[in-house]
């Protein structure tokens, strides 16, 4: 049961009701498309260790519900998510015209510096699009988002939408623009990060003194 | 079929060919589950639901009546606005004025009659997709559909309400008051939000569902009951909980071990008893 990982990062998975956001988390976890998915009940968990850059990451991830009479419980669950995935259907004019409000809801209630992927599910259906590639990276671009189109029904940059997120919160990491040790960070440190974080003293305490003579 | 099933369903027809149903005896009886013998199951719910009085005698007309009043809210609600927009449709007038199908204005009856239709198809998938295993939700049912399913009713449609009666912010109140405060802030929203919304019926397979359902409606205080049954569902795993992280107890909790429903409610019914 034990694993170890250098982080752990909260992910949200957000957008409106029947855009794919539970099966984009099962092709993710199980690697297989979920056929007859039901609407989600308030949330949903799941959770992989991946490996980003040399570092292994646990995503702990927080599947929340998309209809509208949910959305005060969902609220609830925003909390201190270091990445969400905001999910549209390319299919339908709709749940792309509500992204705006669902991002304030992640930046608000999550965190302002919260590492946002905009992910334009079902990409296998193009002959029913309703939302241009072109449109949605604006979008993406004005409200500085990375932008993806996936297919939760054969697998394409249903991982990649994933690493991406981790991999951006690494780097945020790395160059000090976001502190794990901060409250609501969404991060925390694994076993293995703590041990390489204790390492370094516990050489120097031991390492042989240089010979004087 | 066993004698103390036998026996059982003899204790059911005893209370039920009383001319005046002792309610008291009948919960008792069925709190223990309801045989489904004989469409026993069916007439207990509608007792211990109030749909049908405790007077034996008024039952034909009190059914006749549900069902009349039933059939009525089709007609008001779906048939009618559908015969309403089907003659609109033919008749060439002007409509500049009027509300036509392309009128974007909100308050527009062919907008809420569009947005009926999407509610309706919804909830012919949901119904499709909810146990597809079981032929029962695979198949119209005999007695209300064919008055929707009316071809010359070709403009279907159902008022977006019935959309908001599955979900009563009771329900979410309730929830709040918690059941459960655990260590890794694992906190009830999380996953008694969906045990008490649905009544557990996603928790386990559909008999085991139908079964507590038996002692929930059974219950005076449903719904308190209901709490105690989410309470034993945690206690009957608490070892477990206690050993594993926030994400094999996130696990845990929503795809819960346990499927012997009778040792979770006996569980609950030592609570209840305790009380």
């Amino acid at each position: 049961m034990a694993e170890t990982y250098d982080f752990l990062f909260k992910f949200l998975v957000i957008g409106s009701a029947g855009t794919g956001k539970s099966c984009l988390l099962h092709q993710f976890i199980e690697n297989k498309f979920k056929q007859d998915s039901n609407h989600t009940i308030g949330v949903e968990f799941g959770s992989r260790v991946v490996n980003v850059g040399g570092k292994t990451v646990k995503l702990q991830i927080w599947d929340t519900a998309g209809q509208e009479r949910f959305r005060s419980v969902t609220r609830s669950y925003y909390r201190g998510a270091a990445g969400a995935l905001l999910v549209y259907d390319i299919t339908s004019r709709e749940t792309y015209n509500s992204l705006a409000a669902w991002l304030t809801d992640a930046r608000t209630l999550a965190s302002p510096n919260i590492v946002v992927i905009l992910c334009g599910n079902k990409k296998d259906l193009d002959p029913e699009r309703e939302v241009t590639f072109l449109e949605a990276s604006r979008f993406a671009q004005e409200n500085e988002l990375m932008f993806l189109e996936t297919s939760a029904l054969t697998g394409e940059n249903v991982e990649e939408a994933f690493l991406k997120c981790a991999r951006t919160i690494l780097n945020k990491i790395d160059s000090g623009e976001l502190d794990p040790e901060r409250m609501g960070s969404g991060i925390q440190y694994g076993d293995a990060s703590l041990r390489q974080l204790r390492q370094p003293r516990s050489a120097q305490a031991v390492a042989p003194q240089p010979c004087g003579c | 079929m066993s004698s103390l099933h036998k026996s059982r369903i003899a204790d059911f027809q005893d209370v039920l060919k009383e001319p005046s149903i002792a309610l008291e005896k009948l919960r008792e009886l069925s709190f223990s589950g309801i045989p489904c013998e004989g469409g026993l199951r069916c007439l207990c719910w509608k007792i211990l639901l109030n749909y049908l009085p405790l007077e034996r005698a008024s039952w034909t007309s009190v059914l006749a009546k549900q069902r009349e009043l039933y059939a009525q809210f089709l007609r008001e609600m779906i048939i009618q606005p559908g015969i309403a927009k089907a003659n609109m449709g033919v008749s060439r007038e002007d409509v500049t004025f009027e509300d036509h199908p392309l009128n974007p204005n909100p308050d527009s009856r062919w907008n809420t009659y569009f947005k009926d239709n999407e509610v309706l198809l919804q909830i012919d998938k949901d119904v499709r997709r909810l146990c597809p295993d079981i032929s029962f939700f695979q198949r119209a049912t005999e007695y209300p559909c064919l008055l929707i399913l009316d071809p010359q009713n070709e403009f279907e449609t159902l008022r977006k309400r019935v959309e908001q009666t599955t979900l009563k912010s009771q329900t979410v109140a309730r929830n709040r008051s918690g059941v459960t405060n655990q260590e890794q802030n694992i906190k009830p929203q999380f996953f008694a939000f969906r045990w008490l919304t649905l009544l557990l019926s996603q928790e386990f397979l559909l008999p085991d569902v139908i079964r507590i359902w038996d002692s929930l409606f059974a219950d005076d205080n449903r719904f308190d009951f209901l709490l105690l049954v989410c309470c034993a569902m945690l206690m009957l795993i608490r070892e477990q909980l206690m050993e594993g992280d926030f994400t094999v107890n996130m696990r845990l909790l929503q795809d819960y071990p346990i499927t012997d429903v009778c040792r979770i409610l006996q569980k609950a019914k030592e609570l209840q008893d305790s009380k």
